[in-house]
This record gives structure tokens, sequence and C-alpha cells, in this order.
């Protein structure tokens, strides 16, 4: 097991290294040079081009900046923002705990509706409720992000104001408000803030959750030995959680740890939306400025995240699933 | 074994199947997957059910503990009397304490019918703690001594195996140690040996049997091997078409059957005591589809023996032959003169050709 995780942590380091790799060489192979779009096309002088050039170390080759990259970065330093100068660490410490809460609750919500509806489903197939639910899975699945956004906006936020709806029944559509938490749990007023964007997080996944999780339940409430449950004499709750529940979660459980890392893609449209200020908002914004340093040490830390949730992933399959050891040693 | 036959007819049965239809409503249209079954199990006594696959014996089985699913399957007439109380009108929670408390079930393929991601000594544990009062510990300890009556090496050690790690006989035993694990008084066997070598295949029936004895619980063992059932049980019933064609003790249904697909069944096993180069005589045709079985005898169109008009046009009755031996056939022709002959005049000639 120790092995197995230390290779597999290496693997994941590799694949940062290669993430940010790629990233780097982008960044050199589209068009635009940094001092033109920092200045605004403007022109500036050859000796404060050259200032600054030797300021950011961008007058040395792509090879030597590479290598002065991954030297700050390996002592802990990101960088520095190109546009203002701000340090990429201090930008992560701010942004990280919004993105990680609201990716919580997506994920969260995505978890508990997704597999919950789909094993009501299954277990109830064909009936009205499986039927409708299944429509909705599929609708929620293609409904684009900032569609689905918007609406939620304009139906629970805009249009309640403008009728004067009580309080309670108002929802906040931008910013985070308050920001008062207790790691995770929002607090006071704060679910408000946060229950829209999570919902919109959490939708598309949704939809794939409650589908796959519904496919793999009635494959295995077929099963042989869903049927030895049954004929053990055990209540059909305890057939159902503890027989067919169990193993219709191991193919769930790589839907959602690919799906960390896709929250993080939507997460970049949603905190748009939402004006959510988490790191997917900040790349973008960053990502329009060609702000080098900012984009390729927060991607690359979102990199770092989805390798890790990916071998968390295949913890958790050995844990559920007796038959997946995580040895390299031979299986008697 | 052959001192308590007369034990079904004398004293009060402990199941009594009274012509079950169990039918699936496909999208293709009704399957009579079991049409008309009846049958007597009396206590402790070891009933066999031989057939093809898709002759109905495992839908049978999964009627009388409610297993069957529906949708699409449904039990659409008929009895079944456990004790003298009908199960098709219990509720799911009588069902329940019925299902492995006082009737259990041994399924045809363990790897698939245990749960994997399980312990083999928690799913018995598991059972025992439903039908049995008792701590956890108990039911383990439980499970522990049921390993080790049917025969596994370390019971304690093996109980926390998982079903992967069992070979296939051990993964057989261990349903059998799970199906008596809680005493019941009948266990259905589903073609316990079907997946096992020749070898595993006698010991599992010889620990299904001893142990079987040992609790005094009747067995009704379910196969497709008459070697088997010759072996091992007092009565047999031979399915065909999701209906019984021949029943009998086994000794009278072996050496004196009239049905001429038991014939066949018989006529197709290896023996050897015959020249090594003799073939087998099988069966020709396949099965009938229960979707639309043929009219009239279900199995005319594969017989050599159908010659009657009715063969093709009216189903025949379950008629008794010797009722001392309760041997029942479905034929036209058994109340023909010297119809008994056919089949061992047929051997004969088999013999010495």
């Amino acid at each position: 097991m120790a092995s197995y995780l230390i290779r597999r942590l290496g693997l994941a380091l590799l694949v940062v290294w290669g993430a940010v790799t790629i990233m780097f060489v982008m960044f050199f192979v589209i068009p635009g040079n940094t001092i033109d779009i920092l200045s605004g096309e403007k022109v500036v002088r050859p000796e404060i081009r050259r200032t600054i050039e030797k300021e950011w170390g961008l007058d040395k080759s792509v090879t030597g900046q590479y290598v002065h990259y991954w030297n700050r970065v390996l002592h802990g330093d990101l960088g520095k923002s190109y546009s203002n100068n701000r340090s990429v660490n201090e930008l992560f410490k701010q942004r990280a705990a919004n993105s990680a809460r609201l990716a919580f609750w997506g994920l969260t919500i995505e978890i508990v509706f997704g597999i919950g509806i789909g094993v009501i489903a299954a277990v109830r197939k064909y009936s009205l409720l499986d039927v409708v639910t299944g429509f909705v899975a599929v609708a929620l699945a293609g409904i684009p992000v900032f569609v689905l956004g918007l609406l939620l906006q304009y139906g629970l936020g805009v249009r309640p104001a403008q009728w004067n709806w009580p309080r309670w029944a108002r929802f906040p559509v931008q910013g985070m408000g308050p920001n008062r938490w207790f790691v995770v749990i929002p607090l006071g007023h704060q679910w408000k803030y946060l229950i829209l964007p999570a919902i919109v997080l959490a939708c598309v996944q949704t939809g794939f959750i409650t589908r796959i999780s519904r496919t793999s339940m009635l494959e295995v409430l077929n099963a042989d030995y869903v049927r030895t449950a049954r004929a053990k004499g055990l209540r059909s709750s305890t057939v159902i959680v503890k027989h067919a529940l169990r193993n219709a979660l191991l193919p769930t459980l790589t839907v959602i740890g690919l799906d960390v890392i896709g929250l993080f893609g939507v997460a970049v449209l949603t905190e748009t939306v939402f004006n959510w200020p988490g790191l997917g908002s900040t790349i973008r914004d960053y990502a329009f400025a060609q702000d080098v340093p900012v984009v390729l040490g927060l991607a690359s830390i979102v990199v770092l995240f989805g390798a890790m949730a990916s071998l968390l992933v295949d913890v958790g399959y050995s844990i559920l699933d007796p038959r997946v050891r995580l040895t390299t040693e031979k299986v008697d | 074994m052959t001192d308590r036959t007369d034990k079904p007819t004398s004293s009060e049965p402990l199941l009594s199947v009274r012509d079950l239809r169990t039918y699936f409503h496909t999208d293709a249209g009704v399957v009579k997957a079991v049409d008309g079954v009846s049958f007597d199990v009396g206590p402790g006594e070891v009933f066999g059910i031989v057939g093809e696959s898709g002759s109905g014996k495992s839908i049978t089985a999964m009627s009388i503990l409610g297993l069957i699913p529906r949708p699409p399957g449904k039990i659409e007439s008929g009895q079944i009397l456990w004790k003298g109380q009908d199960l098709l009108a219990c509720t799911e929670g009588q069902m329940r304490r019925i299902r492995g408390g006082e009737i259990s079930m041994t399924f045809q393929d363990p790897l698939s019918a245990l749960n994997p991601v399980y312990t083999v000594g928690y799913q018995i544990q598991e059972m025992v703690l439903v039908h049995q009062e008792g701590s956890r510990r108990s039911a383990w300890n439980r499970a522990v001594e049921m390993l080790g009556q049917v025969g596994i090496p370390r019971p304690a050690e093996r109980a926390l195996d998982y079903p992967h790690q069992f070979s296939g006989g051990m993964r057989q035993r261990a349903m059998i140690a799970m199906a008596l694990s809680c005493t019941p008084q009948l266990i259905i066997c589903d073609e316990p040996t079907t997946a096992l070598d020749v070898t595993i295949q006698a010991q599992v029936l010889e620990v299904i049997e001893k142990t079987a004895a040992d609790l005094g619980a009747a067995v009704i063992l379910i196969t497709h091997d008459l070697g088997v059932v010759a072996g091992m049980t007092d009565r047999v019933a031979v399915m065909y078409g999701g209906q019984i064609v021949e029943q009998g003790e086994v000794d009278e249904l072996f050496y004196r059957p009239r049905m001429p697909y038991t014939w066949g069944l018989l006529g197709s096993i290896p023996r050897l005591d015959r020249p090594a180069h003799e073939r087998l005589k099988p069966i020709v045709g396949a099965p009938p589809s229960m979707l639309r079985p043929p009219a009239g005898c279900r199995f005319h169109p594969r017989c050599a023996f159908a010659c009657l008009e009715a063969c093709t046009s009216v189903g025949p009755e379950l008629m008794a032959v010797n009722a001392d031996a309760g041997h029942l056939a479905r034929c036209h022709r058994i109340v023909e003169v010297g119809w008994e002959r056919v089949f061992l005049e047929q051997q004969e000639e088999r013999l010495q050709s």
C-alpha cells in the first residue's frame, strides 16, 4: 500500500510538471509580447523596455526562464503578477478558500442528490419518478452553466425583488456577501449567497451522476448476490443499501473523481456569473491580461489538486472493493 | 433412505406446491416459465428436480421463496403450502422470517452469488443476526462453526476472507454453510455442482447430504445432472417446458421410466460400462420456446414416439403409473399395453449394436 501510494504520488507530480511545462510553452507560442500587453500597446522607449525585461527576467532564453521559474516554485514562491505586482502566493491564499468552499458544497450537492436520486430511480424503475428525474437529469446535464445561472438569478433574485417578495424569498445574485464561515459551514446569511452558485456548479454533474448511479444500481440490483441477500431474509432496505449500493458506488466514484477536476472548469463559469471571487474567476481575469505568473501558478495548483483527487479515488476504490488491492505484490 | 419413502404420502408434507404458474410478462409476450407444477416434499426428504436449462426448475425454486423479480415475473396462480400456510398469501415480513430461517437456498454460481465486498464470515453472520437471537460475537462464532462443518480448513481464519479468495468448491461450501446456518427445515440447492470439477462435485454433494441430514432438513436438489439425482435423492421430478413430465421414487423412475423425455435423458448419460467409442444419444432438437410452447404435448416435436394425433393437439395430463411408488408421467401413450417395454428394448438394442 505504502509503495503504491508513493508511486502514485510520483505520477501525480509528473502530471503537474507536464501541465506546467505545456502551459509555460504555450505562453511563449501565443502571439503578443508581454510588455506590449502590459503597456496597452503604447510605444515604450527601448531603455525602459530593457529595464523591465531585466527586472522580470524576460531577457533570458525560454529555457533560462523555465529553469528560473522552477527554481522559484520549488522554493515556494509562485512569483508576482506582471500587471499589478501582487504576489501569486497571496492571491492564492485569498482566493483558494472561497473556491474550496464553493467546490465543497457543489460536490456535496452532486453526491447527495446525484446518488440519492439515481438510487431511487433505479429501485422504482419505470415509475413516474424515474421518468421525470431521468428527463430532468438529461436537461440539467445539457443546460450551459451561464444559462442556468442567469435563469436562477432572474427567477430567485431579480424577479422577487421587483415583485417585492418577502426578504427570505429573495436571493442575492452577486458576490459572496458577508464572508462569514466556520471552515466550510456558512454562518448567518452567508448561505443565501452560497446556495445559488453551489447549485449551478453542481447541476451539470448531478445530472451525470444521477444517470450513472441509476445505471450501475440497476445492474447491481439484478446481480446474483442481491438475490442471495434477499434469500437470506434481509430487509429490502438493508439489501439495497448494504448489498447493492456499495457495489453500485464503484463506477460512480470514478465519475466523481474525474469530476473534482471538471469542477474547476465549471467553476470558472459559475464564479464569473455570480461574481464569486474564487480561483476560477481569478485565473480567467489574469488570463485575459496574459499575466503568465498568476495563471501558471494558480493553474498548476489546480492541476495538483486534480491529481490528488484521482489518487483519492483509487484509495477509495480499494476501501470499497476488496478485490482492488493497492499493491504491486502478487495476488494469491 | 428407502425406508422412509412412504413418509410424504402418509404424514403431512412439509412443502406442498399446488398447480404453480409463474409467468413472465415481456415485451415479446407472456413466457410461461412454470406452468402448473405440483409436488410435495416431506420432512427430511431429498427431492430432486431435473431438467434442461430453461425448463423452469430454478424459477420454481425462486417462486417458493418469493424471489421472482416482478415486474416482469408474476405468480399467476397456484398455492405454495409451507407447513399448511400458503406462502403466496404471506406478507413481506412473514416471508422474510421464512427466507433463510425456515427455507434457505443456495445458488448456482457461488462467485456471483456471494457479495464481493464483504467477507464470507460477515455474510453468514449477517444472516444469523437476522434470524437468531444473540450478539454479533455469537453470530460470528456460528458462522465460523458452520464453515468448519462444511469442511473449510482453518475456518476462523478463512471467515475473514473475501469470496474471491476462495476456490470454486469452497465458495459452494460457504454458500451451503450460509444456507444451513439458521437451521432451516428445507434447503433448496440450485445446481450446486454445475460450476465445479467432478472431484469437487462429489465432495460438495456429500457435504449437502451430511449436513442436511444432521440438521434433519429436507433438501430440494435442482440439477440437470441425473447422476447427482440418482445418488442422493429419494424422489425425483423431471421438468420439461415448465411442467413436470415425470415424477416418482428415484429407483422407480430410473428403472421403469415411461416418458420418452426421461428416456432421452437417461440415454444421454455417459456410462462407464459401455465401450468408450460408443456415441452418446442426444435428444434431437432444442428445448421449446416458452413464449410459444408447442401445441399438444410440449415434447412432441422432439419425441420419436409422437405418433398419436393427440400428441400434437392435446396436452397430456400427469397420470398415475404406479401409485405405490408415487410414479406419475405425462404422456398419451403410457396407457398402451407393453409401453414400458419400449424403453427397455431400445436400451437392449443399444447394448447389442
